[in-house]
């Protein structure tokens, strides 16, 4: 049973070394905003910043924008 | 006297982890304490393009990470997956579990001191630490994917941590600059009242009812690395450890329960029967599984 236990978490802290690294080095998302109409590719970091910002909204049309222009929100504003 | 021989014999051959953390065991608070000079930024750095491991809002002016449980709800809000804030709880869960809440949550630190102040303190039913999951799945997961943010039951509406480090702190500066005091909503004014009148007559009343990060850690702590090993041949059924324990866990017939923050206070027990460990300490009950 230990050693099960013991195989379960190398199999998970794989996983989440493996989900962090993927975060990390190569989630990108287009981001669109009011100056650029063909979307910005947005390392997952630079998304997880914006949105301590309220800095990103999911538009009707599906779209991830930009919620400002010019200087950024300080602080999310919930 | 047999047992107490026992016990020194236990005590001599405990793992060196098991050791450093019963040696450290008394300063837990100033542990929690050098960790929030970690979380509070004090070099102005402010990498909020990574989320740290513990519960401490991101609005805060002196936060170094993200929130996880911010990133994880806003993320879902956006209907994106958040790779890295899973990742890190993932990583973070499977090696030390709920040992985070214990020894370096800054908004466990801030219950702790208050739980210093000598007011009557009334027993949370254990069942009701359950309700974490119902947190976690709603106001994380289900409420921000199909209402968005701006639902009044998204987490950062209601949380109190974002509340006590960002809107308290912005309504007082108001107050004392002479500017428009800037309310927070009725939702999270009661929130904040309620978590700060609680603290004083209960134990860490956020993290045993109410906290999804608590809950995602707890759930690790029946897999997690670092594990609370219960000596069963030690154990003389004594009881000490349930009175030790602070959050209502039975240490003798569950020690690695999902409700535990792993204050390991459980530990001091007199058989010396439960330890600090890690799976890959040899255990004379290498087999057990706890």
């Amino acid at each position: 049973m230990k050693t099960l236990r013991i195989k379960i978490v190398f199999v998970l802290a794989f996983m989440g070394v493996g989900l962090m690294a993927y975060g990390l080095k190569f989630h990108t998302q287009p981001v669109f905003s009011e100056h650029n109409d063909k979307g910005l590719a947005t390392p997952e970091p630079r998304l997880m910043k914006e949105v301590s910002i309220g800095g990103l909204k999911r538009t009707e049309d599906g779209r991830l924008q930009l919620t400002y222009t010019g200087k950024p929100p300080e602080a999310c504003p919930t | 006297m047999r047992q107490l021989k026992e016990a020194v014999v236990a005590t001599v051959n405990q793992s060196p982890l098991a050791r450093f953390l019963r040696k450290i065991l008394p300063y837990r608070l100033w542990v929690q304490m050098g960790f929030l000079l970690v979380w509070l930024d004090p070099l102005g750095l402010r990498i909020h393009t990574l989320c740290g491991p513990v519960f401490h809002c991101y609005a805060c002016p002196l936060a170094l990470f993200g929130c996880p449980i911010g990133v994880i709800a806003q993320f879902t809000a956006l209907h994106l997956f958040p790779y890295f804030a899973v990742g890190i709880l993932v990583t973070v869960g499977i090696f030390i579990g709920s040992l985070v809440c214990g020894w370096m949550c800054p908004f466990g630190l801030l219950q702790d001191v208050a739980a210093k102040v000598p007011t009557p303190r009334f027993k949370i039913p254990r069942v009701l630490g359950y309700f974490r999951y119902v947190m976690l799945l709603g106001t994380v997961i289900a409420v921000p994917y199909f209402f968005g943010e701006g639902h009044p039951l998204f987490i950062c509406r209601l949380c109190p941590a974002g509340g006590i480090e960002k809107a308290l702190p912005d309504v007082v500066s108001a107050a004392i600059a002479g500017r428009t005091i800037p309310w927070p909503n009725a939702i999270k004014i009661t929130v904040i009242l309620v978590f700060i009148v609680a603290i004083f007559f209960t134990i860490r009343p956020w993290c045993r009812i109410l906290c999804p990060l608590g809950a995602i850690f707890g759930f690790f702590n029946r897999f997690s690395l670092f594990t609370l090993d219960l000596q069963e041949h030690q154990c003389t059924q004594c009881g000490r450890c349930r009175i030790l324990c602070s959050y209502g866990i039975r240490p003798d017939k569950t020690p690695n329960a999902d409700h535990c923050i792993r204050c390991l206070e459980c530990t001091q027990c007199g058989p010396a029967a439960l330890n600090a460990a890690t799976l890959l300490d040899d255990s004379p009950h290498k087999d057990d599984d706890h």
